[in-house]
């Protein structure tokens, strides 16, 4: 796995895991590998691995049942859009404002092309991300 | 920053069981295990070292054999001095060959690594030069006996009599003296070599003989000076029939021999012991 | 589990000690990584802690016990892989016969799982194959014994690239609760992501004894980034990408730990790191 420079490794692999999630690679209620086979997956630290697991436990993504390991949550999908949407508001938003801003870019002209672009995705369904 | 549980993995839930208390002195189960560990290991080498020894006194016998055949070549006292000459430094070498699992760091450190007691290392060591090595040691004898036979039958064809194995070699079982004699050399051979490997690992072998040899010139030499006896000759005589021995018979006298080698053998293999315990990986010498 | 207190040794009387008063305590779950500069004592302090080696001073337990002593209780417990070693001329399966019995918690499905990573197809005689076969042959077989404390030396000095790969992965699944690994390397890029407590030695002491959390905590990692935004780095290096540095940690944000860098940090600014962590975060 190639981690990225300035992410902690715990939350790449929480969201690696995220995106296996969405992608259908686990399905709801099915079990997600051990730790120590996901550690040796992405060679890393098996602590490392158990702190993606425990964030990804308190978000409501997955959930531990004692004893025989980690199951994907019933509404794990909408759980991680929902955390990701919050992530985007929070931390990118603010960023993409400042941009605007210093660029001078108007906002109609963002609502605009924000408009062609779903046009685009919707007559075009392969382009469609789950 | 251990609260995690992979549980779905079975084996490693298991370490903390108990299990009952280790002796930590000499255990025969773990001595045993620790025995067939390094014959396992050993066995390409120790076939290596009987062939070699059975084509050397093959060849030797060969070269022996008397050309009317009437007694077998092993009964000849030329080969018999060959064959114990050859069974002291043979025994000798295999009391050194502690030196080749102890003098590279490369093997000494799996060798100090492996989980028995330095008692269980040291005394499985001594055995196995005072009964694998010795077994192993005759039997190449034997081999060589009927080998040599059918090489001068065919050869030269002479009358095939190999004889009983190891005949005229067992004489010293009649012996009590001669058998105990025997086997207080070997041992007192097996202790000396073991502590020389214990203390040179380069050349160890060479590197004992030559400190027995200075060794003994130096008893010659205190002994010239303090009893004034300045012909070497006497030394022997002295010794065997001496003046403070008057009234004992010599063969007295060589049954306190063989009760002094066996002291200082005890002795001997104490420091060896010790030595082993307190042996360390020398990092400085690679 | 191993006590490690003020441990004094020195090769030559006269000359400086290579270890001057360390102490360390070895805690079962994480992965150590020993790291020092080539010749620092790395070897040294490893063969102390199996008992190959003795103190002049201070002493080395487990659970108790001294290891100089090599009871075999002790050495039962412990499996040292060292840098450089001899395996014995028979096959895989002799070895392992011979061997596991000394172990009470080995395990053989684990040890086949860790020669399939390896790709290793076993071998007649083990003396016979490369030093890189030979390393890879003993971690799997030094992960199957479930020892607690389990020690190596440079384990992937001899590897090549993608050994060094399955290595990682044959360390992350072979690691559980109950054991700890040490790992000395000076090839700190070969276990990145692997340690869970990072141990600098330097000048015969322990110049760093934390754990990855704990120097996140302290100090931040980044790398790729504008000169701008390296103001007040305690360490910095320009690289292609831009600038990676070490900066001071006041929010406590976490930020993926960069071991090369803290590495040279430490040894080129040892007095200030050490300044560093003396001080608790808030």
């Amino acid at each position: 796995m190639q981690f990225k420079e300035n992410q902690t490794i715990y939350l790449q692999i929480a969201e690696r895991i995220s995106d296996e999630i969405l992608l259908g690679r686990y399905d709801t209620g099915s079990r997600i590998p051990s730790v120590r086979e996901y550690a040796a997956l992405v060679e890393v630290n098996a602590n490392t691995v158990m702190r993606s697991y425990e964030f990804l436990q308190t978000q409501g993504i997955i959930f531990n049942k004692r004893g025989i390991g980690f199951f994907v949550s019933p509404d794990a999908k909408h759980k991680i859009k929902e955390y990701r949407r919050n992530e985007f508001l929070k931390n990118e938003l603010p960023r993409f404002f400042m941009q605007l801003y210093t660029l001078h870019i108007p906002m109609e002209e963002i609502d605009s092309m924000y408009r062609q672009f779903i046009e685009n995705l919707t007559s075009n369904p392969s382009n469609q991300q789950s | 920053m251990n609260d995690y549980h992979i549980t779905e993995n079975g084996p490693a839930t298991t370490i903390a069981s108990k299990h009952p208390a280790t002796n930590n002195f000499f255990s025969p189960r773990r001595f045993g295990r620790y025995c067939a560990k390094q014959i396992h290991e050993w066995k390409r080498g120790l076939l290596l070292q009987f062939f070699s020894l059975a084509g050397i006194y093959t060849i030797l016998m060969f070269l022996y054999h008397p050309s009317d055949g009437e007694a077998p070549a092993i009964t000849s006292t030329g080969i018999h001095i060959l064959i114990w000459f050859g069974f002291f430094i043979y025994i000798a070498k295999s009391g050194s060959s502690l030196a080749e699992q102890i003098g590279r760091r490369s093997k000494r450190v799996l060798y100090l690594a492996v989980p028995a007691s330095t008692a269980e290392k040291y005394i499985a060591h001594l055995l196995w030069t005072l009964i694998l090595y010795p077994i192993l040691f005759f039997a190449a004898i034997i081999v060589a006996q009927y080998a040599s036979e059918i090489i001068s039958s065919s050869i030269r064809g002479e009358v095939f009599n190999p004889g009983t194995p190891l005949q005229g070699m067992l004489t010293v079982w009649n012996d009590l003296y001669s058998l105990s004699t025997i086997i207080v050399w070997t041992i007192s051979n097996i202790v000396t070599f073991t502590l020389g490997a214990t203390l040179w690992q380069k050349n160890s072998f060479l590197k004992t003989i030559a400190a027995l040899f200075l060794l003994g010139i130096i008893i010659i030499f205190f002994y010239t000076i303090f009893v004034g006896k300045a012909e070497f000759g006497s030394l022997f005589t002295y010794i065997a029939i001496g003046n403070y021995f008057e009234n004992f018979k010599s063969i007295d006298l060589l049954w306190i021999i063989n009760g002094v080698t066996i002291i200082e053998s005890i002795i001997l293999g104490y420091i060896g012991y010790m030595r082993m315990k307190e042996l360390e990986i020398n990092e400085t010498k690679r | 589990m191993l006590q490690i207190d003020n441990l004094v040794f020195s090769y030559h009387k006269k000359k400086n000690p290579i270890f001057d008063g360390i102490n360390l305590s070895i805690q079962p779950g994480a992965v150590y990584g020993l790291l020092g500069k080539n010749g620092i004592g790395k070897s040294t302090l490893l063969y102390m802690m199996s008992g190959l080696m003795f103190p002049h001073k201070g002493s080395i337990r487990l659970d108790g016990v001294e290891v100089k002593r090599r009871l075999p209780e002790t050495l039962e417990k412990i499996f040292l892989v060292p840098e450089e070693f001899d395996l014995p001329a028979i096959s895989v399966d002799a070895y392992v016969r011979r061997n596991s019995v000394f172990y009470p918690h080995f395990n053989r499905d684990q040890f086949n799982r860790y020669l399939t990573d390896f790709e290793l197809e076993g071998t007649s005689n083990l003396a016979k194959t490369s030093m890189g076969q030979k390393k890879k042959y003993l971690v799997s077989f030094a992960l199957a014994t479930n020892t607690p404390l389990l020690l190596m030396d440079e384990p992937t000095n001899g590897m090549d690239i993608p050994s060094k790969s399955q290595f990682r992965k044959v360390i992350a699944s072979g690691m559980n609760e109950q054991k700890s690994i040490v790992i000395s390397t000076h090839q700190v890029r070969d276990l990145e992501n692997m340690i869970d407590r990072i141990d600098i030695l330097e000048g015969g002491r322990l110049l760093l004894d934390a754990d990855t959390g704990t120097i996140t905590s302290h100090l931040r990692f980044v790398k790729g980034v504008g000169e701008a935004d390296t103001e007040g780095a305690l360490y910095k290096v320009s690289t292609i990408a831009g600038y990676s540095a070490i900066l001071p940690n006041p929010t406590g944000e976490e930020s993926p730990l960069d071991i090369e860098m803290l590495f040279n940090y430490a040894i080129e600014a040892p007095d200030n790191l050490q300044r560093i962590f003396a001080n608790p975060v808030k």
